[in-house]
């Protein structure tokens, strides 16, 4: 049955089952006239029509059947048949957890460092000021602040004294486009 | 001993209570009962539990159309009816209805 039938049957559930019940007393009324007919007494004739009837409850229950608050509860049977079923096979039950909590464990760990260092900008007031110093073949370098006003001959000036040729760069928001280019530091 | 059952089979409710109210438009459940019951000899009792259920699924369908109205003895009850796609269906389940009993009773009778 179509979704939007169970919504409407939910819907007009109240109009709907008192109209079921008003049906089922006239069926058993009918039933108990034609049983005492036959030379039942009234009691007799009122057990006998419910029991041919059968479970009065059962119209009722079946006819509710297509409507939202029984689909939910059919969801929410099903989860708990899964969670049993998980139950019986602890072995299957281990090993699913694991590979997904390894799976999602893992997605999170690469996504965090992705996230940490390339999407978000520097955990720093003014990331634009940042300026990153290279020396040499590029491998060491490090991060400071830009002063105002600096001018790369000042600044070269202090590192000269370790001894190393070198470069500085300009870091933008980001780390990924690092640099506007280097630029090289003359003295 | 065999078991004897003769409550109608799963699937031909419905085509019984199609043709039951092409036959006599105009129904209510009790009634449609039953016709059933003596139409056929008593062969066939409706399982009176299940009638409702399924009358109310083939209205949702558009088989049927149901209205309330006063029966001879002044009781309210809710009469049914066939639609035009009811008749349609009727020819459609019959023509299976035969087609599966042509089938079974020719397995049943092969030599």
């Amino acid at each position: 049955m179509a979704w939007h039938t169970r919504l409407l049957n939910f819907i007009r559930h109240r109009r709907l089952t008192p109209d079921i019940e008003r049906e089922v007393a006239f069926h058993l009324a009918e039933r108990t006239d034609d049983l005492m007919a036959q030379g039942m007494s009234t009691n007799e004739a009122m057990r006998e029509a419910r029991r041919r009837f059968g479970n009065p409850k059962l119209p009722r229950t079946r006819a509710d059947g297509p409507d939202v608050l029984t689909w939910l509860e059919s969801v929410v049977a099903d989860i708990r048949y899964a969670l049993r079923s998980l139950r019986r096979s602890p072995g299957f039950a281990t090993v699913a957890v694991l590979s997904l909590g390894l799976g999602i464990g893992a997605n999170t760990a690469v996504f965090s460092l992705y996230n940490a260092l390339v999407l978000r900008t520097l955990p720093v007031s003014n990331p634009e000021e940042l300026v990153q110093i290279t020396f040499g073949d590029g491998r060491t370098s490090f991060l400071c602040v830009q002063h105002q006003q600096l001018r790369p001959g000042e600044r070269w000036r202090r590192t000269q004294r370790a001894g190393l040729p070198g470069e500085w760069r300009l870091l933008p928001h980001t780390r990924r486009s690092a640099g506007v280019g280097p630029t090289h530091l003359e003295w | 001993m065999p078991r004897q059952k003769n409550d109608i089979l799963q699937g031909t409710l419905v085509l019984l209570i199609l043709r039951a109210l092409e036959a006599r438009p105009r129904l209510h459940g009790y009634a449609l009962t039953n016709h059933i019951q003596t139409v056929s000899a008593e062969l066939l009792r409706v399982e009176e539990g299940s009638l409702y259920p399924a009358l109310h699924r083939m209205e949702q369908e558009g088989w049927l159309k149901s209205t309330w109205g006063t029966t001879e003895k002044n009781r309210q009850a809710r009469f049914y009816s066939l639609t035009a796609a009811g008749r349609k269906q009727l020819k459609h389940e019959r023509d299976n209805w035969e087609r599966l009993t042509k089938g079974v009773n020719r397995v049943l009778k092969e030599a």
